[in-house]
């Protein structure tokens, strides 16, 4: 009995001793667990929209107002998470990656206000589809949106004193580029918003008074831009990261008025600094005098200008646009892959018998190469469309008119008047024929 | 328990939007122009090494829009949905890609059949995992053309698919 006793305590001691040692490793397992799963949570959540495929049917189908108030939420939780998590594990080895969320568009809540006046609930609730100007209505439902701005301001503050947090922190300078990079993207994107939704109306005569408004405008994200290429001219990527903040400034929307002088800017800069024989410095040096030179080589496409093209048609004939001025010539931009293009020709051909003799010229530029030759004589065969064409992705052809151009949406119809202008971009379909007589002349009383 | 219970619930909502660590400066805006809404989901949270994983491509198209299956059987027609995948160390591509769900229908313009789809468009890669934590990269080009609106647009965009594994 006494040795039984003895083993039973001696066990129970072994037991109890050991307890300790497991709750300690529990607690320990718990808490990577527990940052585990708040991390995982968090990736997941971090470009999580709705549940597929109900709620997200729903979401495609709500009014502009529910689609607003449902990204708020969404945006809302992911906005708390990150911050839950870098508050709770600043050691984390995932907190550079929740910071650089934090500061990206999927963390981005509009801040709308919590009371919404009746009126503008239902101006909000309006569908853009029955605007007359589409993209101009919905810039006005963004505008419409009331935005308690403090909150706004507050969490602008927040996010700019974790960045300054990290920068003091011991992590690498890529990632301290990074973080500082991702902060002026935030920063930008707002401006990009409150610019983009004014919409505004550049007239043409107006242009040197917008080139000045938007330098004044977008010169500050320029200046960041420049203090962090001389603090961080040893990173590789730098210039990468100038290229995207230019490319996206001079966007069709924003401020294309700018992209010569913005290149000019870090053409010179590059140029002029002490530090110009550094790697990164000579590659963005090396960039912007391509683009220099392309937007040169563009200048061509300013239509206010007669366009200039030169090129050797399918049937060895060489065009110069030059010599066709005194005509109204249509540019047909199409390809082999485009049904719509290849339907529409039998209509333009009929257009080409009727006014051919008084001076209208059709050419068709195709997205094609050499070895689709067959192809686009195939389909101008069956469609019985007679007029010239050019293979724009051809051997011999360095940069392709479409590419030029940016032209990605097919059919593009550009027609010119006889002075050679642009004068239209959608010249299909039934507007074709008067505008074809309008620039003949032949309308005329 | 509960911490794995939580994360395969999740997986069945996320869906995750292409593109995301393709630009610091993208914008959300962004997707308002675009006729098709690219997503993609991993069929499989928790991959051992050397197991596959299929890597579904799911396209929401506006109304209207056809987008075109990556296998078709012509020599001139509308331009077919193409992808390419990185070649990498970390993870093998196995077979090609399979478009699921797509019609066909006779087009009298080219004078071929045509698989395209409407509404939603699915595609499924198998890849077999060779190393831990690998990440996906590729990129894909496709035409959506609009029949009545009578117009095609050409687009392209990178993707970057992480797969976490498990020992």
């Amino acid at each position: 009995m006494k040795i039984k006793m003895t083993k039973v305590i001696i066990v129970g001691l072994m037991i109890l001793c050991t307890i300790p040692n497991i709750i300690a490793q529990n607690r320990t397992i718990d808490i990577e667990n527990e940052e585990e799963k708040a991390w995982v949570q968090l990736d997941s959540m971090k470009a999580y929209l709705c549940d597929w495929p109900l709620q997200c049917a729903w979401y495609d189908n709500a009014t502009f107002l529910e689609q607003r108030l449902f990204e708020e939420s969404v945006f809302t939780k992911r906005v708390q998470l990150a911050e839950n998590f870098m508050d709770k594990y600043p050691d984390s080895e995932h907190y550079f990656e929740t910071l650089t969320f934090y500061l990206y568009y999927l963390f981005e809540p509009r801040f709308i206000s919590k009371q919404i006046p009746d009126s503008t609930k239902v101006f909000l609730s309006q569908d853009a589809k029955s605007a007359k100007d589409k993209r101009a209505f919905k810039y006005s439902q963004f505008r419409a949106i009331p935005i308690d701005i403090e909150a706004r301001v507050q969490w602008l503050k927040k996010g700019r004193g974790l960045v300054s947090k990290f920068l003091l922190s011991n992590a690498t300078r890529e990632q301290k580029l990074k973080i500082e990079i991702s902060l002026l993207g935030r920063d930008f994107r707002h401006a990009r918003y409150l610019y983009e939704f004014q919409n505004f109306q550049k007239k043409d005569m107006e242009s040197s008074y917008w080139q000045a408004f938007s330098w004044f405008y977008w010169e500050p994200f320029l200046l960041r831009m420049e203090s962090l290429l001389f603090k961080y001219s040893d990173i590789e990527d730098i210039s990468s990261y100038i290229e995207q903040l230019v490319n996206l400034i001079s966007r069709k929307l924003l401020a294309p008025e700018l992209t010569k002088l913005c290149w000019k800017y870090f053409f010179d800069l590059s140029l002029n600094t002490e530090h110009k024989h550094e790697k990164e410095i000579m590659a963005l040096h090396q960039m912007a005098k391509e683009n220099l030179k392309a937007l040169y080589d563009l200048e061509a496409f300013d239509d206010s200008k007669p366009l200039e093209m030169t090129f050797t048609t399918m049937d060895s004939s060489h065009i110069d646009l030059k010599d066709l001025r005194g005509k109204v010539v249509l540019l047909d931009f199409w390809s082999t892959a485009c049904a719509p293009c290849i339907i529409e020709m039998p209509y333009v051909q009929k257009m080409y018998e009727k006014y051919a003799d008084k001076g209208f010229e059709v050419i068709g530029i195709a997205a094609n190469s050499d070895s689709d030759r067959e192809h686009v004589l195939n389909i101008i065969n069956k469609q019985n469309a007679k007029w010239p064409q050019y293979l724009d992705k051809g051997s011999k052809v360095n940069v392709s008119y479409h590419s030029l151009y940016k032209i990605s949406s097919l059919p593009t119809v550009w027609l010119l008047d006889k002075s050679g202008r642009i004068v239209d971009t959608h010249a299909r379909g039934e507007r074709l024929e008067p505008l074809i007589r309008k620039y003949l002349g032949l309308d005329k009383n | 328990m509960k911490s794995i219970i939580d994360i395969n619930m999740m997986n069945n909502k996320v869906w995750i939007w292409v593109a995301w660590f393709s630009l610091v400066f993208s914008m959300a805006q962004a997707q308002i122009l675009n006729p098709a809404k690219w997503q993609y989901k991993v069929s499989k949270e928790q991959v051992k090494i050397n197991e596959t994983v299929e890597i579904v491509f799911q396209v929401i198209l506006d109304e209207g829009w056809h987008l075109y299956g990556n296998i078709q059987n012509y020599d001139m027609g509308p331009m077919p949905t193409e992808f390419s995948f990185e070649t990498q160390p970390k993870y093998k591509i196995v077979g090609t890609v399979k478009p699921v769900g797509a019609k066909s229908e006779f087009d009298t313009v080219f004078d071929v059949t045509v698989n395209y789809f409407e509404g939603k468009a699915t595609f499924s890669q198998t890849v077999k995992i060779l190393d831990s934590n690998p990440i996906i990269k590729g990129t894909y080009e496709y035409q959506v053309c609009h029949m009545t609106q009578g117009k095609c647009i050409l687009l392209s965009d990178d993707f970057e698919i992480k797969i976490k594994t498990t020992p």
